[in-house]
């Protein structure tokens, strides 16, 4: 079997893409506004929430969105704000990278099971979300040029089960 | 030329990461030069902008002198400003302007400080360790 290229060029590509997910979040996470999040003016995070009530994907999805999340969306707004504003800073550091490329694979199929059926929407920009983050899950993206690379050592010389953990989603 | 491998030490990792690390830092500045939304990937006005500067600059003269405890310093910093950003966020504009994503913005350029001194402290121990077992 062939081994993948882990040349200059291929590494600095894995933290091109690593950055360039981390500046996604980042910049998608100003227009989650609190304190209400769109819904008194029916915009923003909670027009795109409830997309996924007026055009289903996932039935069992719509269900939990309806039921759950649109009557305690202030909850719903603040814990999206928290999760997405973290995604962006811990991918941009290249820290536990692992962990979040799944923790943004999880938020991509949330996004994806809101809006795909929505007017307008290119679904192809849903299925690339989750295929650069499936890239930096699958190369340790945080090992080339972020503070994964430089902690690994430490963790792995410690013998702590933090340390442990960490390794693991790193 | 000998084939014999370059060492890197913790100081060369201080000096090397914290110098991108600030040099990204200051780099953020430039997101206040245009005002295209597509690559406004952070909200940087005047006063973020010089402030990037400023704990750029402070944090590459740390990194080229060695001084982990600088490096800590500005992203202690970074992360307290976005950690007042971040809770005041949708109530007006607060100590410093910006939004949610200049806080995301100074979170990861704050653990990338902090991460890279935490690297070479425990190495620079090591080393001292091998160096001087008595």
């Amino acid at each position: 079997m062939e081994h993948l290229d882990t040349g200059t060029a291929s590494r600095v590509v894995v933290a091109g893409v690593r950055i360039a997910v981390a500046l996604m979040w980042i910049q998608n996470v100003n227009w989650k506004r609190p304190p209400d999040f769109g819904r008194d003016a029916d915009r923003g995070l909670y027009k795109f929430t409830n997309d996924a009530v007026l055009h289903p994907v996932v039935a069992p999805f719509s269900w939990f969105v309806e039921r759950v999340v649109l009557p305690n969306f202030t909850l719903f707004g603040y814990a999206t704000l928290l999760l997405e504003f973290s995604l962006g800073a811990f991918l941009l550091a290249g820290l536990l990278t692992r962990l979040w490329a799944v923790i943004g694979i999880v938020q991509t199929a949330a996004i994806t099971m809101s809006v795909l059926n929505a007017p307008n929407e290119w679904q192809w920009s849903y299925y690339l979300m989750f295929a650069a983050h499936f890239v930096l899950l699958a190369s340790a993206a945080g090992r080339v040029a972020g503070l994964d690379a430089i902690l690994r050592p430490r963790w792995r010389r410690s013998g702590s089960r933090l340390a442990a953990l960490a390794l693991k989603a790193s | 030329m000998t084939g014999a491998p370059r060492r890197s030490g913790p100081d060369d990792l201080l000096r090397n990461r914290g110098l991108g690390v600030s040099a990204a830092t200051a780099a953020g500045a430039l997101f206040t030069l245009y005002d295209y939304t597509p690559l406004n990937f952070a909200q940087v006005d005047g006063r973020i902008a010089v402030l990037l500067l400023v704990l750029g600059v402070v944090g590459a003269a740390g990194a080229v002198l060695g001084r982990g405890v600088v490096l800590v310093g500005v992203g202690a910093v970074l992360l307290l400003l976005a950690f007042v950003r971040l809770v005041t966020y949708g109530h007006g504009d607060g100590l410093i302007g910006g939004g949610s994503s200049t806080a995301a913005l100074f979170a990861g350029l704050g653990l990338a400080h902090l991460g890279i001194a935490v690297a070479a402290r425990p190495l620079a121990a090591a080393e001292r360790d091998r160096r001087d077992p008595g």
